[in-house]
């Protein structure tokens, strides 16, 4: 039953996934196990947008897909979610100046089921607002959004009110969104830069070193 | 008999005549060039982003930039001077400069649901009743979602249409500028937002993708009822201006957003049908494909060969695009926004250079920014662009 679960999941079969879980839950299985084995269906679906196999609309589903296991859980009144140990603290804003939210969320959708802790800051972030979030909560990774050139002075900024901060050396900056590229990671002094949110994924990971 | 312009002097051709020979895929006297610029308007003359909304100084702005930096072949124009017209064409809550935004912003989208799910059953049945006025029936339906201002029924008609005719006049008036420096104009109407992308742009990304789901022959059958309406619309304006080309923008159709399986299934239906049914009018379509399409160009080349341009943005490998549908459409693009803001002028004439020999070789090639060029461009770097198709872009030298 457990491996049904998980190929569901990875296949983004709702139906399947959706009556796996209740025949579990009848069977008396432990909800976090199943949370544990959507988890693990999510890293396929992960694996598959990595190698282009799925596209975003995948990623959408699979979260549709774990919302209504969450719902069934819910209902079924033995769930209590616990609080996990988190792999590491990622921060994500999008700069001053932008309001685009849709890449950042699925960023932070698939970092939260890949097990980190996500500190969302919102659209529009002054640079002092990520440096202050990252002082505040320990975060060792930060991920800046934007779909606007217009923003690239505000990355720069928010780079270099790190560096102002001392605090340059234990955070990662990681860039991302339609108007990035090296040559913009380059200008405005982060670590990284991702295409898409597999990327920033993968980029969490090796800077964390934890999977 | 009209005098012909010509915009250099090593130029055979008139920009239009460029214009016509490269969407046919034959080998014209050199390489058009076609920036897409708005922003860089003010920015380029010292003005607010806001300021654009001022026909005055917008039209002073572009004729400064035209002359300085210019010329190029064609007005690649997608500005109105009442904010509310550019939801009519791309149907978002937007945030505008020197309304809800800083002056010095630039205009910026919010997914919210301006459409339900319910309203595809209706577009259908608007579609079947009067489906030549399906596309102003929507948008007028979704006008007051978008602002709060505007009032249901026929006061949005009454609140959209003068708006509208003025702005027509508008264009009319300062399309003469363009003319009569010897730039044509890359299109009579655009850019308009296809049916299927124009869904998931007015219902959300995320609600659209459940959408796709849960309503797929609605989705469909919307999307097709919606073609005699943009029919319509294109065809009206090809008349009022004269230039049988048309903008389509497919902003939520690529590999980004969709697998190239959804591609085929949802959204090239009623584009195949867009596209035919403005070939039968002798209208080409330039496709304003922003993302990466990648995986969708094979389904492209179902379309109609010599009659559509393809912009690409930078996300799509443009010198693979070439190989890829080269033979069947003609390909607009891709000098990057942040080469542009951040690079240097080698740089840029490097990258032009390259896009001219590989792009350009055998023509139905048109150099151009990768979407809109950079609000913050370095001029030096917009020169060097359209400086090059004079450099390296004559066909017989």
């Amino acid at each position: 039953m457990d491996e049904k679960l998980v190929r569901a999941m990875g296949d983004l079969d709702e139906e399947g996934v959706l009556s796996s879980v209740e025949a579990m839950l009848s069977a008396g299985t432990e909800p976090l196990h199943i949370v544990e084995l959507c988890r693990e269906g999510f890293e396929i679906v992960g694996k598959r947008y990595e190698t282009r196999e799925y596209f975003l609309s995948g990623l959408i589903i699979s979260d549709d897909i774990f919302e209504n296991v969450l719902g069934l859980l819910d209902r079924s009144g033995c769930f209590q979610a616990v609080e996990e140990e988190k792999l590491g603290k990622v921060i994500l804003g999008a700069p001053l100046g932008d309001v685009h939210d849709i890449g950042k969320g699925l960023v932070s959708q698939l970092l939260r089921y890949s097990g980190y802790e996500v500190i969302d800051l919102g659209v529009n972030v002054r640079p002092a607002g990520f440096v202050e979030a990252a002082a505040e909560s320990g975060a060792t990774v930060v991920g800046i959004s934007t779909l606007i050139t217009v923003a690239y002075e505000s990355l720069r900024e928010t780079v270099l009110g790190f560096q102002h901060e001392g605090l340059r050396e234990s955070v990662k900056i990681m860039l991302g969104g339609g108007a990035v590229s090296q040559r913009v990671c380059e200008y405005a002094g982060a670590d990284a830069w991702s295409r898409d949110a597999a990327d920033a994924v993968k980029f969490t990971k090796a800077f964390i070193g934890k999977e | 008999m009209k005098k012909r312009i010509m915009l250099y002097p090593g130029d055979t051709m008139t920009a239009e005549e460029r214009m016509k020979a490269v969407i046919r895929l034959q080998v014209p006297d050199r390489v058009p060039a076609v920036p897409c610029v708005y922003y860089y308007f003010a920015t380029y003359s010292g003005l607010t982003f806001a300021d654009l909304f001022d026909p005055k100084l917008y039209r002073r702005a572009t004729m400064k930039l035209f002359d300085e930096l210019g010329p190029w072949d064609a007005y690649n124009f997608f500005h109105t001077y009442y904010r509310e017209l550019a939801s009519f064409f791309i149907p978002m809550v937007t945030m505008e400069p020197g309304f809800e935004l800083p002056a010095s912003s630039i205009r910026q989208f919010k997914e919210e649901e301006i459409m339900r799910p319910e309203d595809y059953a209706c577009i259908v049945e608007i579609g079947e009743r009067t489906p030549r006025l399906s596309f102003y029936r929507i948008m007028m339906g979704f006008m007051p979602r978008i602002y709060d201002y505007i009032q249901e029924g026929w006061r949005s008609y009454a609140f959209v249409l003068p708006r509208f005719a003025a702005q027509l006049a508008y264009y009319r008036y300062e399309f003469r500028d363009w003319i009569d420096r010897g730039a044509t104009l890359f299109y009579s109407i655009g850019p308009v937002e296809v049916p299927f992308d124009t869904f998931s742009l007015a219902r959300g990304l995320i609600p659209f993708v459940k959408d796709l789901s849960k309503y797929p022959d609605d989705i469909r059958r919307a999307a097709d009822a919606l073609v005699p309406g943009y029919l319509f619309l294109i065809k009206a304006t090809v008349n009022l201006f004269g230039i049988k080309r048309a903008m389509i923008d497919l902003h939520r159709s690529s590999n980004d957003f969709l697998s190239p399986g959804q591609f085929r299934e949802y959204a090239l239906p009623s584009l195949k049908l867009l596209v035919a049914g403005l070939k039968d009018e002798g209208i080409d379509v330039i496709m304003h494909c922003d993302g990466d399409w990648g995986l969708n160009l094979e389904a492209l080349r179902e379309l109609p060969a010599g009659q559509c341009v393809i912009q690409l943005d930078g996300a799509t490998d443009i010198f693979k695009a070439k190989e890829v549908i080269g033979d069947r459409m003609c390909i607009y693009g891709d000098v990057p926004a942040s080469m542009l803001a951040l690079g240097s002028a080698a740089e840029v004439d490097e990258y032009c250079h390259r896009l001219i020999e590989e792009v350009g070789r055998g023509g139905g090639f048109i150099l151009g920014t990768g979407c809109e060029l950079a609000p913050n461009a370095r001029p030096e770097n917009v020169k060097a662009m359209l400086d090059s198709v004079v450099k390296y872009g004559y066909y017989d030298k």
